[in-house]
């Protein structure tokens, strides 16, 4: 958007030279003045630039080499002006006797603070924003490793909580904005790219153990030029219904006027490692521990299960072999990835055309994840007035999928938590499989799941400028996702039992958008500016899902669905609709004193007709105080000092269609016989969740503007939360969701960018970011767990994603038992002594970013740390069994720390299975003593390039040639003895309420990249 | 192309384009499920009842219910069946160290409550059917099985729970039922029987293994009358099953589960192959696509393969040992990696020992009547059968509970048995008898202002 205003800007200011130039009358006195418009940093010709004699008529506008030739009066002295978009303005006295020559060289103005841009809806002076705004480059995010931008935004702007919670390359990405608003409504924010609202819910449906695919991976991060994260409620407010929790808008890169056309390519290609793994516990390590439970248990001695052969056992621990199967599942992977495209314009037309591959292997084997991406925008300016345009990308994304975390036939649970001491064969050959666990081998060989992804998102617009400050903007907006995913079990495997079973299952979600929008901005007596919008969108999304089941196959050789003897369907499908219309104001006065207000009303499908509407306000002020004389006059230092401060509401929508309606559904089938069930109890009620959010915000550039930063504090309060309350359970349903409770999130954001060093060969700057968010549920009737053994506990008073369990005080040294907290002090132990221990929030997270260019070298390291942040190892819970779980699974070395005899101090009671006196287990117990700290910090990239010198990469034909060496997720400091703190197997629980648990996820790999970036 | 003249066009298509999204607002918002029907329109005739009553029937093979988890809940607590794979909740089945937070205890009782409650709206919806649309017989018909379906859901919660609401009403809004609390066991028992009564005259004299006609009935009311101790009703009940021997026999032991719907089974669920029972994934070895979550326990594999005691009824149990993975033994009553086992409810062989068990206690015993019905079960397992006379009522009583122990042993049986003759102090060591009674989820607890939790938890 903010280019389709350059380029007008550009056109409108030629047209307006070209007119002064029909007009000048033939002076006798004409000098000719020529030379070229070079960019400063490049050296780059600049086409377009204006160049005009103050005072007079007189201009002229550079050619496609840059080069102007002026007519002037001769042998007066004339003030020269040159304007180009995007460059400060530079003014040249010059005087010309005839003829003369002279080059102007334009430095790049990156704040262009008194440019009007726009931001989503909303044009604003840039200096004269109220809202918080965390813009992120695409140079920022160009080398850090990753299939989907959203991994790579992490640690680049305060406020924003990005985890990527797998290893998998297109797997899951956690992303909250300044904490995270709700319970069971949707918590991600809002993603806009090109002005398209686009979905970020993925279309899996076939379980991978807690893994989904990441939606967002399907933008290639190469197309994009910049991301801005909208935060406050003045910012997002005018998303209203769907801007709660943020909103991140992306633009793509697009083609400029009068520019050379350029073609990129960026080539890279390298590999991924597990930095760590598992320390497993050895064969004969789990028969010591199997005997000694055995003993423990009060067992016969005589009787262990590890004693001589030749007494009848299995032969003593020392005997026992130890077989390897971390190493069989993980490998170095192969990454690369390719991007060509090519971009330019001319006066009318501008055009960027796209494409790209990356292959990416996971570092598990089987699984990998490749994609093609296609892309197009143009803009076209029929005539003075209207403007036409339209962005379009294609995506195919391939995937190739095993089951990793909460899955006991998948390959991370094979490989990590059989035991070690079995061996992988039979002493026939066949593949050995123990208690619920899958071969290693078998799955390596023999697992065949796939998917397809086919994704279209496409935006086509008309402007019509009816005034030069007065303009209207038309468009139509599709996102179109197909997800085809197959998945087939041969009878080598333990699902594929008894002769293969297979899964193709076929998603399909569109959202169209219809969107209007009335601009106009106008300043008056040079002191006023006023700004005003006014628009209307109409959105639907429909969705449906087909799936075949089927079993029975001739053979193994025998894979499609075709060919099996049984087979069954099941179709689903949904829908939803959303009119909103919305409008807005600013005013700045002086440059100095800036208000604006907004407001959204929206209606949703998904509420019942009485509580259709929902309207959202919102209002912000700024005053750029260092525009004050005070300071000014007492501070030169002070380039900009400006206070904000906004407050608005926004909603949230994000549940299930017509959940407000009582229904019955079909599909409760009994043998031959149909049948239909009570599925949902009405709530005509239901309404929007809301959010109230103020933020005060100071920023500041100092020091010619080489040092800035800015503060910001918020304070969310979210209520009526869309809720999905526990009923009775005597009413027959477990939950209803109802408009119950609240939460609040509270908390700080601190930038600062600075430009350590400027020389010629040498520059040198760096950024920080650093945020605090507070989670609190403020109210909520009736507590309850989610997960499997209630893990995560949501309570009145504590923070989301909180780990409820039973708090192991110290292992007794003289039993050897773990003591746990007696809440209730009725000397047992029983449910009522589970509490809140910790929870997964980080109480800070931040990023450090140094980027260093000596001549022709650059340097860029950044940092990410996460601090506070609890995890719960789940891992620890089944591997530290204490013999609890037998031989079959496996443990972890720091079993081998347990309490062994009196007096020994450890945090690991003895091994046992059986209940101690109090009722508690020694193992196997939601016990604290599996929370660890979970902070970390983390090298995330380090990159080292060298760009050969203009005049070299001329010789051989080229414009621009970089080379670089890129790492990513070099090391990682942290306590947390699991292989990565960032895990999580929840990931596909809905709208992401656990965190934190972390279960055979395959970590975030090391990678390095080698790449070469060239424009010819 | 003039300018003006494109403007003017672009104009007007502008126009035309708002013009018609403002009339299509009305159809963007007012969307309607393509896959469910509104509470109101959901049953209107003789069809849409038959399809709430199939709903019913498959609350009652969820999962969580008779498809596994109920069942496997009281196997595990009867103790011939042992937690060996991954999820320990149950695991407390094994030990009796269940608490109010165990998994498989909440998801029971909102999977019973829930059938309880398809009952109800059956009964509710069908009740409220003019007689145009729907004749009398199929109405009573259909009535009639949902009071089935409701007195076997009350039932368990009863003998599970101890003291439970009841309900008897289909559930409209959330708050419909509050103010309602528990009740006695015995006053929900006193329920049951009121129900199964009322189902009786409702009900066909058809036979059909599936489904409830008068025969599952009676099938019920005998186990029912046998709990609450009525010896009488128990015996009559159980007498009219057994004495339709052209419709019931005691079959070949591993036949009934070999196949399907044998004259063994009173009443079975049915499954199929894409209506999936998962039973069978949690006993089959990993190497047969299951998990094996548990497993026989040594003590009941030893018992089945005792000649004198098993007979052929160790057909239940199979030994996979390997070196490596000794004392591997996997169970074979839920063995179909198809997914298409039946989940047995009623069976002929629990009516004659009902029988023999209600001869043996009734106020003047019959003790070669109990003795007789106990060596049909013992006969057709092919072992000793036992003398008619000479065996006091203590050991016939004993002989009893034994025979039905090794009988059921896969079955949601052993546990129920042991706690209402208040004998599973003496048996499993369970020696609080509070403890015989699972606790109510701590999640009602939370959410049900009307529930108190059981002593002991």
């Amino acid at each position: 958007m903010r280019n389709i205003l350059h380029i007008l800007v550009v056109v409108i200011s030629l047209l307006g030279v070209m007119n002064a130039q029909g007009q000048t009358p033939p002076d006798k006195n004409i000098g000719v003045l020529n030379g070229t418009v070079r960019d400063q940093k490049t050296g780059e010709p600049l086409i377009g630039a204006t160049i005009k004699a103050e005072g007079s008529s007189l201009g002229s506008i550079s050619d496609d080499k840059g080069n102007f030739i002026l007519r002037l009066v001769s042998g007066r002295k004339t003030r020269l002006a040159v304007n180009y978009v995007g460059y400060k303005t530079l003014t040249k006295e010059i005087i010309v006797n005839g003829s003369g020559s002279t080059d102007f060289i334009l430095e790049e103005d990156a704040l262009g603070l008194n440019e009007v841009v726009v931001t989503g809806y909303i044009q604003t002076k840039k200096n004269a924003k109220t809202s918080a705004i965390s813009e992120i480059k695409s140079d920022q995010i160009k080398n850090i490793a990753g299939a989907g931008f959203n991994e790579q935004i992490q640690g680049q702007a305060p406020g924003l909580l990005v985890s990527t919670t797998s290893g998998t390359p297109g797997s899951s990405v956690f992303v909250r904005l300044r904490g995270t608003t709700s319970i069971n409504a949707g918590n991600d924010p809002l993603y806009v790219i090109d002005g398209v609202p686009i979905s970020s819910k993925t279309l899996q449906t076939i379980s991978i153990g807690g893994q989904t695919t990441n939606p967002l991976s399907d933008i290639n991060p190469a197309d994009i030029e910049n991301v801005e994260i909208l935060k406050d409620a003045n910012a997002t407010a005018v998303y209203g219904a769907r801007g709660a929790n943020g909103v991140i808008l992306i633009t793509t890169k697009r083609g400029k006027n009068n520019a050379k056309t350029r073609i990129n390519l960026d080539a890279e290609y390298g590999f991924a490692k597990a930095a760590k793994l598992w320390d497993l516990a050895s064969g004969p390590d789990q028969a010591e521990i199997i005997n000694e439970a055995w003993v423990n248990d009060g067992k016969p001695y005589a009787t262990r299960p590890y004693r001589p052969k030749t007494e009848g056992g299995l032969g003593t621990p020392d005997e026992q072999s130890t077989y390897d199967r971390q190493s069989l599942a993980f490998r170095a992977a192969a990454v690369q990835t390719y991007n060509l495209s090519v971009n330019g314009g001319d006066a009318k037309t501008t055009f960027f055309i796209g494409g790209g591959y990356t292959s990416q292997e996971a570092i598990v084997k089987i699984q990998d994840y490749s994609r093609y991406n296609f892309r197009v925008n143009l803009d076209h300016k029929i005539n003075n007035q209207l403007t036409i345009g339209t962005s379009n990308s294609v995506d195919y994304s391939i995937r190739s999928l095993s089951r990793t975390a909460n899955s006991p036939k998948g390959i991370l649970q094979a490989s990590v938590h059989t035991a070690t001491l079995l061996p992988i064969y039979n002493t026939d050959g066949s593949y050995a499989k123990y208690g619920i666990f899958d071969n290693i081998i078998a799955l390596i060989n023999n697992n065949n799941h796939h998917s397809y992804g086919l994704r279209s998102i496409n935006n086509v617009y008309a402007k019509w400028n009816i005034l030069n400050n007065l303009s209207f903007k038309s468009s139509v907006s599709t996102d179109l996702n197909n997800y085809h995913e197959k998945r087939y079990f041969n009878t080598q495997l333990s699902d594929g039992q008894p002769s293969g079973t297979a899964t193709d299952a076929t998603s399909i979600e569109q959202t169209w958008v219809a969107e209007q929008l009335v601009n106009y901005f106008t300043t008056i007596h040079d002191s006023h500016f006023v700004s005003l919008f006014l628009g209307n969108t109409v959105q639907k999304r429909n969705y449906q899902n087909e799936t075949i089941n089927a079993s029975g196959f001739p053979s193994d050789q025998f894979q499609t669905i075709s060919s099996a003897a049984i087979t069954s369907g099941t179709t689903s499908a949904s829908a939803s609709g959303l009119v909103s219309y919305f409008g807005g104001a600013n005013y700045s006065f002086d440059n100095k004193y800036s208000v604006d207000a907004n407001l959204r009303a929206d209606a949703s499908s998904r509420f019942g007709k009485s509580n259709r509407w929902g309207y959202f306000p919102s209002l912000g002020a700024a005053w750029r105080i260092g525009q004050e004389s005070w300071i000014k006059d007492n501070f030169r230092f002070v380039d900009e000092l400006k206070a904000k401060a906004s407050i608005g509401w926004t909603g949230n929508q994000d549940i299930d269609d017509f959940a407000s309606l009582g229904l019955w559904g079909g599909g409760a089938n009994y043998g031959d016989a149909a049948g239909i069930a009570s599925s949902q109890l009405s709530n005509p009620d239901l309404k929007w969740e809301t959010t109230r959010q103020w933020n005060l915000g100071l920023e500041s550039s100092l020091l010619s503007n080489r040092l800035s930063f800015e503060v910001n504090y918020y304070n969310k309060y979210t209520y009526d939360l869309l809720l999905n309350v526990p009923v009775p359970g005597k009413t027959g349903y477990s939950s209803t969701i109802q408009n119950i409770g609240a939460m609040s999130n509270k908390g700080f954001e601190i930038q600062i960018n600075s430009t350590n060093i400027k020389a010629k060969n040498f520059e040198w700057a760096s950024s920080f970011q650093i945020s605090h968010n507070k989670n609190l549920v403020e109210k909520l009737p009736i507590s309850f767990s989610q997960y499997s053994r209630d893990w995560v506990r949501l309570q009145q008073g504590y923070p989301m994603y909180s780990f409820w369990l039973y708090k192991q005080l110290y292992v007794d040294p003289q039993t050897g038992n773990a003591v746990y907290q007696d809440v209730n002090k009725d000397g047992k132990i029983t449910t009522a002594d589970r509490q809140i221990v910790g929870n997964a929030w980080p109480t800070f997270t931040g990023g450090l970013r140094n980027t260093l260019r000596y001549k022709d070298f650059d340097l860029s390291a950044f940092v990410y740390f996460s601090v506070g942040n609890d995890v719960f190892n789940m891992n620890r819970f089944f591997q530290e069994h204490g013999g609890v779980r037998g031989t079959n699974w496996g443990l972890l070395k720091s079993q081998m720390r347990r309490w062994q005899k009196p007096g020994d101090i450890t945090d690991i009671p003895r091994a046992s299975t059986v209940q101690n006196a109090d009722g508690s287990y020694n193992n196997d117990f939601q016990s604290s003593r599996f929370l660890e700290d979970g902070s970390f910090l983390r090298l995330r990239n380090l990159t080292v390039g060298y760009t050969l010198p203009q005049n070299l990469a001329a010789k051989v034909g080229l414009t621009k040639l970089r080379f670089y060496v890129s790492g990513t997720n070099i090391f990682t400091i942290t306590k947390y003895s699991g292989a990565d703190p960032e895990g999580n197997t929840a990931a596909d629980q809905t709208n992401g309420t656990v965190q934190g648990l972390d279960f055979a996820i395959p970590p975030q790999p090391r990678q390095i990249l080698f790449g070469a970036n060239i424009t010819l | 192309m003039k300018i003006n003249r494109i403007n003017k066009y672009f104009y007007q298509i502008v126009l035309a384009g708002s013009l018609l999204l403002i009339y299509s607002c009305n159809n963007i918002l007012d969307l309607s499920p393509q896959q469910s029907v509104s509470n109101d329109a959901a049953v209107v005739d003789l069809k849409s009842a038959n399809a709430a009553l199939a709903g019913a029937y498959d609350k009652l093979q969820s999962d969580n219910y008779y498809g596994r988890e109920f069942v496997a809940a009281i196997y595990l607590a009867g103790n011939d069946v042992t937690w060996s794979g991954s999820l320990n909740y149950y695991r407390a089945f094994n030990d009796h160290s269940y608490q109010s937070d165990n998994t498989t205890i909440n998801t029971i009782w909102y999977a019973i409550y829930s059938t309880l409650n398809e009952a109800n709206l059956v009964i509710d919806k069908t009740s409220a059917l003019s007689s145009q649309v729907i004749s009398d017989s199929e109405k009573n018909r259909i009535i009639g099985e949902a009071y089935f379906i409701r007195a076997l859901s009350l039932f368990d919660l009863g003998r599970t729970f101890g003291n439970v609401p009841i309900i008897t009403k289909g559930t409209i809004t959330a708050h419909d039922f509050d103010g309602v609390k528990q009740s006695t066991q015995a006053d929900v028992y006193a329920q049951v029987i009121k129900d199964l009564q009322t189902a009786l005259p409702l009900l066909p004299e058809t036979v059909n293994r599936n489904k409830v006609t008068k025969n599952t009935v009676r099938a019920l009311l005998a186990r029912v009358y046998l709990y609450t101790e009525n010896w009488t009703k128990a015996e009559e009940y159980a007498s009219l099953i057994i004495a339709d021997t052209g419709n019931y026999q005691l079959v070949d032991y591993s036949s009934f589960f070999k196949n399907k719907a044998t004259k063994e089974s009173i009443f079975e669920l049915l499954y199929t192959t894409s209506d999936k029972n998962t039973h069978a994934t949690y006993w089959l070895a990993s190497a047969n696509g299951g998990r094996h979550e548990w497993a026989p326990s040594e003590n009941i594999f030893n018992q089945l393969n005792d000649a004198a005691v098993g007979g052929t009824r160790k057909a239940l149990v199979s030994d996979l040992s390997t070196a490596t993975n000794p004392k591997f033994y996997v169970g074979n009553l839920y063995w179909r990696t198809t997914g298409d086992d039946p989940a047995y409810i009623l069976r002929i062989a629990e009516q004659y020992l009902i029988r023999a068990e209600a001869r043996a206690k009734k106020a003047t015993p019959d003790l070669s009547g109990a003795i007789a019905d106990l060596n049909a079960i013992r006969q057709r397992a092919q072992i000793a059968v036992l003398p008619l006379t000479g065996l006091s009522q203590s050991d016939v009583i004993l002989a009893i509970e034994n025979e039905n122990r090794i009988e059921f042993p896969f079955e949601a049986h052993r546990w129920f048995d042991l706690t209402r003759t208040k004998r599973a102090g003496t048996v499993l060591g369970v020696t609080n008898s509070q403890k015989w009674i699972f606790p109510i989820p701590y999640n009602d607890i939370q959410a049900d202002k009307d529930l108190v939790q059981n002593p002991s938890y």
